[in-house]
């Protein structure tokens, strides 16, 4: 079981791109000591809001407290669930419906770990790191959420 | 009384039409005092230097202040 590692914590402008996914599985693909690679993507989703819907999110980062919140969480989750490594990619900026703000990878020996690993960690992050996210709405009004 | 640094995050900022001022003020308690009237709620936590005290404590020169309404990220 290893602590994290800062640079497995990242923030991209924008929506994070199928590369960037790809990038991480493989280099988590090259242990193969590791039997399970879970995958959580969130996705922005276009919810009607009254007459109106989500065209958007716009997220604001507290980047340098969202990164130490970021890393004593996984640390935590790490420990208590034996993981092998997390990379986590969040956002910041504007993303539009469809596309990806949230990324979570987690590897650990056996599945059950990490995908519960990966549960925790999103809860605790919702919590509290230093995120903030702004709805933008077809109608041109937005919403903090 | 000394001159410290606000930021302000997420809704706050645009209410304040800004994200960062000076205040002269001598303790913790004061500001957040100040901050409940400015923006008509209590809703928020205070990070000193990027760490979130909930005590009440007496500020330095040059300390930042982070006022923290809740979180929604992920």
């Amino acid at each position: 079981m290893c602590r994290s590692d800062v640079k497995n914590i990242r923030f991209v402008r924008g929506p994070i791109e199928m590369n960037v996914v790809q990038d991480i599985i493989m280099t988590l693909s090259e242990n193969h000591l590791r039997g399970s690679i879970n995958i959580f993507l969130g996705q922005v989703r276009a919810d009607q809001v009254g007459n109106t819907k989500v065209t958007g999110i716009e997220y604001e980062v507290h980047k340098s407290m969202a990164v130490k919140e970021l890393k004593r969480i996984l640390d935590f989750v790490m420990k208590k669930y034996d993981i092998d490594e997390i990379f986590i990619v969040h956002s910041d900026g504007f993303v539009p419906t469809g596309k990806w703000s949230l990324l979570v990878v987690c590897s650990a020996t056996h599945r059950h770990q990490a995908i519960h690993a990966t549960k925790e960690l999103i809860d605790l992050m919702k919590k509290h790191v230093p995120i903030w996210k702004k709805e933008l709405l077809q109608d041109g009004s937005h919403r903090w959420i | 009384m000394v001159k410290v640094t606000i930021r302000l995050w997420g809704r706050l900022a645009e209410q304040a039409g800004k994200r960062e001022f000076h205040i002269v003020v001598r303790t913790l308690r004061e500001l957040k005092e100040i901050l409940i009237k400015r923006f008509n709620n209590d809703n928020f936590a205070l990070a000193v230097n990027e760490k979130i005290v909930n005590d009440n404590i007496i500020l330095r020169e040059g300390d930042v202040v982070d006022v923290i309404p809740p979180v929604s990220g992920g």
